[in-house]
């Protein structure tokens, strides 16, 4: 954050200090809690400083993060926990989501409600009222509220839930002083909160929780939440019996007496309540489940209807409806979709021609001589000034050039589109495909940030719960053209294809061939997933929900800051951290001669007769190889690799070129010995080889398993060879 | 192009090495497989009071009687059974034994039935494959990941780790004679012909019929999908248990309501199990909650749900086992 903003009276009321990840030395602990797409980021954001990414689509904070800040010279540590819609799950973020409530016992639990579904989200904080006591409801949202005409008394629901109500419109950052100033008093203790707890219970339900209670209470009276566990134990929740079972369940609960002392008494305790509930679960059967999610429901909605008034009138609401009826229409959605993608792509096309030969022009035409006279003139031998300048420095400057300005324009464009809200529409609108090949609904979800980052996308698979259909997810993520090989894809369609093209519509063709490669992606992402269920990963595909969250107005500004700060910069980053090296590596290859040949030269040969069936050279193999790494430093790598290799004129030996237009590019790959069918096979390999080494590494870490690793590595390069065989072949058959 | 020949020939000697390798291996599995399915049957049997002796393993396991007579040896060295006259009964160790490879039967079944999408039909035949290879380590984990269950998808209870468990109450569906209402608390899924026509018909654990009439060798029930017919012969492997809930009259299938329309839910299939029951439960999908069913995708399905005040998309397969009663409009 500037200085500016810290100085402006909005974001401070002189008290608030945001500490970002300074995370040291706490007084309290915040957790964040609450349903999906209610604003819990935003709220997370406002108070810590801090720019976690929010984006329109259920299931997105998988992790937990961690922020602080300081009001009130206190320090309060804030933990954001995934959304849920209730505790009494077993899906992996509830568990999070739970056991931290349970057993990090934080001091203050805020729950951000959605102020437009009010009943929904009180029967999360009545769970959690269940729980813990200091709880402060984030009444967020109330602005969207008030346009849909929707009235909530906040007095007549603080008291009924006997808890702080504030209202909020976090986007805005209305609110967030009293939220502040009331964290701190439930903090400190000057706020006494009587939580309401839901009594009416269905009579056999009510008799098991009243006896284990008593039980509970009776030999652990240091419990705080007696009820709480008495409800977990009929849920059969492991973490709950494991803890009274090793007795370690003092550590629960506030714990001050000496465990050592207890521990004889405390097992023949633990044993005789864990049977008893053993026994209730008996008598109560499969429904009661259905029958706590009922009467928990039941108690939200005489909650509800005490505080909230709608006004009869139809508000600005009906908008979202009239949106959906053209973006996930029988007819129109899937229209719409291509329409976007084009649109999206035809914009990065046309758009990062100019500011490319820009950056090339200044890094390679205006620089490159200047740091060459700069090194000469503090007399640096010739080999390390050619290592540094020629290798490390020209990979990096191709890779800003050559990276940058499509990045620039594709991660804001995709970023504006998530925020809207509109990555669950594809889902929805592509979900009939996923089922058929039996594979999870959400995969659709994860497949779509896959476009984005492939080890995003993988990380983004912990919304699909079945094991089976989350391995199929990870394997075929890679199918998705990732933002390191948009560029790559561009960058020859525009070369080979468009150039075919009349110059007019140049830039439309070159925007649907890589529509093409990109559409053949999600289809090989069918195809795959189709092959897995019917193989390796049998079954059929698994029930599941999806959450259309409402449309949100995107916040073009901050959406323009974040997706430069957090996505372009960091992924250009990644690329320049490896393109050094990278370049190192090729100069060398290039530069050191063994036996009057350069290295690269025996391992082209070495290459070229095997890569000739593919319709590919050494070259590319090689280039392919130097950059598992990242994708992104495919095309500089073949490109310094042909010009060090092929000599080619104009350009020195063994030193690196000087290139800023698509036209060089072009000229210089067909005297590389390209010709069309080498684009394609280039671009068909580009979209179907092994992932880079982070999306890898996150795939091992992901799944915990070599073999699965392997498959997700090795599959796409077998099918990529394969694919390049085979055009290759047919086209010598009809050439 | 030599160094290619010799790189492809040495991943061919590599592959070849791992097949022997795992054919060696086999080989030793097999012989820890008969060893448990043998204990599996006899354990049945002695619970069954059905004499367990050679002949009825050598049926049961389908092996030469030289193999059988070796089997028998081992079990007995290795003090898991007892002889008495030509019949055998299990000893404790051998009992405890057995009732682990049924508890790691049942809770694989539950785990397929709950976690993964693989067909109905399909679970017993997994499971008696997994059964003999599940670790501690592994089935601490899914006992977990599934919250400690107590029954399989069956309905057969599920022996804790000392071999405890609760017995089932319920009859025979072949012994009812009364007409009403009742609930399949089990479903036997042996043998599997038998089984195969309970999956036909459509019945399952936890549903609920109504008895209709009983017929010389049929009975006619009536459930939420329509009236069947059950031959005696099926309904001996069914165990149900009388109910007195209600299933009032005009109640649908959630998928039959068209878009725009709007419906109230009256109750969940029994069908609907496991962590998608509860995701539903969870969303507000419960007896009297309002839907609104909003948009459909290009092939009709998924459709899209108003659901308190949210949008939902859920999948056929899901909506048909959610029961409502049209709401129409009273203007």
């Amino acid at each position: 954050m500037s200085n500016k903003c810290k100085d402006c009276p909005v974001n401070n009321n002189g008290a608030l200090k945001r500490l970002g990840e300074n995370l040291n030395n706490f007084d309290f602990h915040i957790a964040l809690a609450g349903n999906p797409n209610v604003g819990k980021s935003t709220v997370f954001n406002n108070l810590t400083g801090l720019h976690q990414h929010t984006g329109n689509w259920p299931g997105k904070t998988v992790a937990r993060a961690e922020g602080a800040y300081e009001f009130k010279e206190k320090k309060f540590k804030v933990i954001d926990l995934p959304g849920t819609y209730s505790l009494l799950s077993t899906s992996t973020d509830e568990d999070i989501a739970r056991n931290f409530i349970l057993f990090g016992k934080p001091d203050v639990t805020v729950v951000v409600v959605d102020a437009t579904k009010l009943e929904r989200n009180l029967n999360l904080v009545l769970q959690i009222l269940e729980i813990t006591p200091n709880v402060v409801v984030c009444l967020n949202l109330i602005d969207e509220a008030k346009r849909k005409n929707i009235k909530i008394n906040e007095r007549q629901l603080s008291k009924d839930l006997g808890v702080p109500v504030i209202p909020a419109a976090a986007r805005q950052r209305a609110g967030m002083n009293e939220l502040l100033e009331y964290i701190y008093q439930v903090a400190s203790g000057e706020f006494i909160c009587k939580p309401k707890r839901v009594t009416k219970f269905d009579k056999k339900v009510s008799h098991a929780i009243d006896d284990l209670t008593k039980r509970i209470s009776g030999s652990y009276p240091h419990f705080s939440n007696p009820r709480w566990i008495a409800l977990r134990l009929l849920e059969g929740d492991e973490k709950i019996i494991s803890a009274l079972e090793v007795s370690e369940s003092g550590e629960l609960f506030n714990e001050e007496n000496h465990l050592d002392e207890r521990k004889g008494n405390d097992n023949y305790k633990a044993k005789e309540i864990l049977d008893r509930a053993k026994k209730y679960r008996w008598e109560l059967g499969d429904e009661f489940h259905d029958k706590i999610v009922e009467d928990i429901y039941a108690e939200a909605g005489r909650i509800a209807s005490r505080s909230v008034t709608y006004n009869e009138e139809k508000g600005s609401s009906d908008w979202d409806v009239i949106l959906d009826k053209i973006v996930i229409n029988k007819y129109s959605g899937f229209l719409v979709m291509f329409l976007l993608l084009a649109v999206v792509l035809w914009l990065t096309v046309q758009g990062a021609n100019y500011p490319s030969d820009l950056l090339a022009n200044l890094l390679l035409d205006k620089l490159l001589p200047v740091l060459h006279s700069a090194a000469n003139a503090i007399h640096l031998p010739l080999w390390l000034s050619g290592i540094l300048i020629d290798g490390g420095y020209l990979a990096m400057a191709w890779v800003i050039s050559v990276m940058l300005p499509p990045m620039a324009i594709f991660f804001p464009l995709f970023t504006l589109l998530e925020d809207f809200g509109y990555l669950p529409r594809v889902a929805f609108n592509m979900d009939n495909l996923f089922r058929k090949v039996g594979a999870h609904g959400k995969q659709a979800l994860t497949m779509t940030m896959g476009f984005g980052c492939n080890a995003a996308g993988v990380v983004a698979t912990r919304i699909i719960d079945s094991p089976r259909e989350r391995l199929i997810a990870i394997i075929t993520n890679n199918f998705s053209l990732c933002n390191g090989r948009w560029p790559t894809q561009i960058l020859l369609a525009t070369i080979f294809v468009g150039a075919l093209a009349p110059p007019a519509l140049a830039g439309i063709v070159s925007a649907g061939v890589v529509i093409g490669i990109a559409l053949l992606g999600v289809f090989l992402t069918l195809v795959v997933s189709w092959g897995l269920s019917k193989t390796l990963l049998k079954g059929e595909a698994s029930a599941f929900s999806l959450e259309l969250p409402p449309y949100r107005p995107p916040r073009i500004l901050q959406t323009l800051y974040t997706s430069l700060i957090d996505r372009t910069l960091i992924v250009l980053w990644r690329a320049i951290i490896f393109a050094f090296p990278a370049g190192l590596i090729i100069w060398l290859l290039a530069n050191v001669n063994v036996s009057g040949m350069p290295l690269a030269q025996y391992v082209i040969d070495f290459i070229d007769p095997a890569a000739f069936f593919f319709g590919l050279n050494g070259i590319i193999i090689l280039a392919f190889i130097i950059a598992i790494p990242a994708n992104e430093i495919v095309i500089p790598t073949i490109l310094m690799l042909t010009v060090l290799i092929h000599g080619v004129a104009g350009y020195s030996h063994g030193v690196l070129f000087e290139l800023n237009s698509v036209a060089d590019t072009a000229k210089l790959l067909q005297l590389g010995g390209w010709t069309l069918l080498t684009a394609i096979n280039v671009m068909i390999f580009s979209l179907v080889h092994n992932p880079c080494s982070t999306t890898i590494y996150t795939i091992y870490k992901e799944t915990g398993s070599v073999k699965w690793t392997s498959v997700a590595t090795l599959l796409p390069v077998a099918l990529g060879l394969t694919f390049t065989f085979l055009i290759t072949q047919v086209w010598h058959l009809f050439g | 192009m030599s160094l290619w020949i010799i790189l492809s020939i040495s991943a061919l000697i590599t592959v070849a090495v791992i097949y022997i390798v795992r054919l060696k291996q086999k080989s030793r599995t097999s012989e820890k497989i008969e060893i448990e399915n043998a204990l599996k049957h006899i354990y049945t049997s002695n619970e069954e009071k059905i004499p367990a002796t050679f002949n009825s393993l050598k049926g049961q396991t389908e092996l030469s009687d030289k193999k059988v007579l070796t089997l028998i040896d081992r079990l007995l060295k290795r003090n898991l059974i007892t002889r008495k006259l030509n019949e055998f009964f299990l000893t404790n160790s051998g009992k405890k034994y057995a009732l682990n490879i049924i508890r790691n039967h049942r809770l694989w079944e539950k785990y397929l039935a709950e976690e993964t999408g693989l067909g109905h039909d399909k679970w017993h035949e997994e499971a008696e494959i997994k059964e003999h290879f599940m670790t501690d380590e592994e089935r601490k984990r899914i006992e977990k990941k599934l919250g400690y269950p107590l029954r399989d998808p069956h309905g057969d209870p599920i022996p804790d780790e000392n071999g405890e468990y609760f017995e089932l109450g319920g009859v025979q569906l072949s012994e009812i004679t009364a007409r009403g209402k009742y609930k399949i608390i089990h479903v036997e899924d042996e043998p599997n012909e038998v089984y195969e026509k309970i999956l036909k018909i459509g019945l399952f654990p936890n549903m609920t019929i109504e008895l209709d009439d009983i017929l010389s060798d049929e009975i006619l029930i009536i459930t939420d999908d329509g009236p069947k017919r059950i031959p005696k012969s099926v309904a001996i492997n069914l165990t149900v248990k009388p109910v007195d809930e209600e299933i009032p009259k005009g109640v649908v299938k959630l998928t039959e309501i068209p878009i725009g329309g709007r419906c109230r839910v009256v109750k969940l299939s029994e069908k609907l199990v496991g962590p998608s029951r509860r995701r539903l439960l969870d969303l507000g999908v419960i007896p009297s909650t309002e839907i609104k069913v909003m948009f459909q995708n290009i092939s009709g399905n998924p459709r899209a749900y108003e659901i308190k005040s949210t949008l939902i998309a859920l999948r056929d397969d899901v909506a048909g086992l959610i029961y409502v009663r049209e709401i129409k409009d009273e203007q």
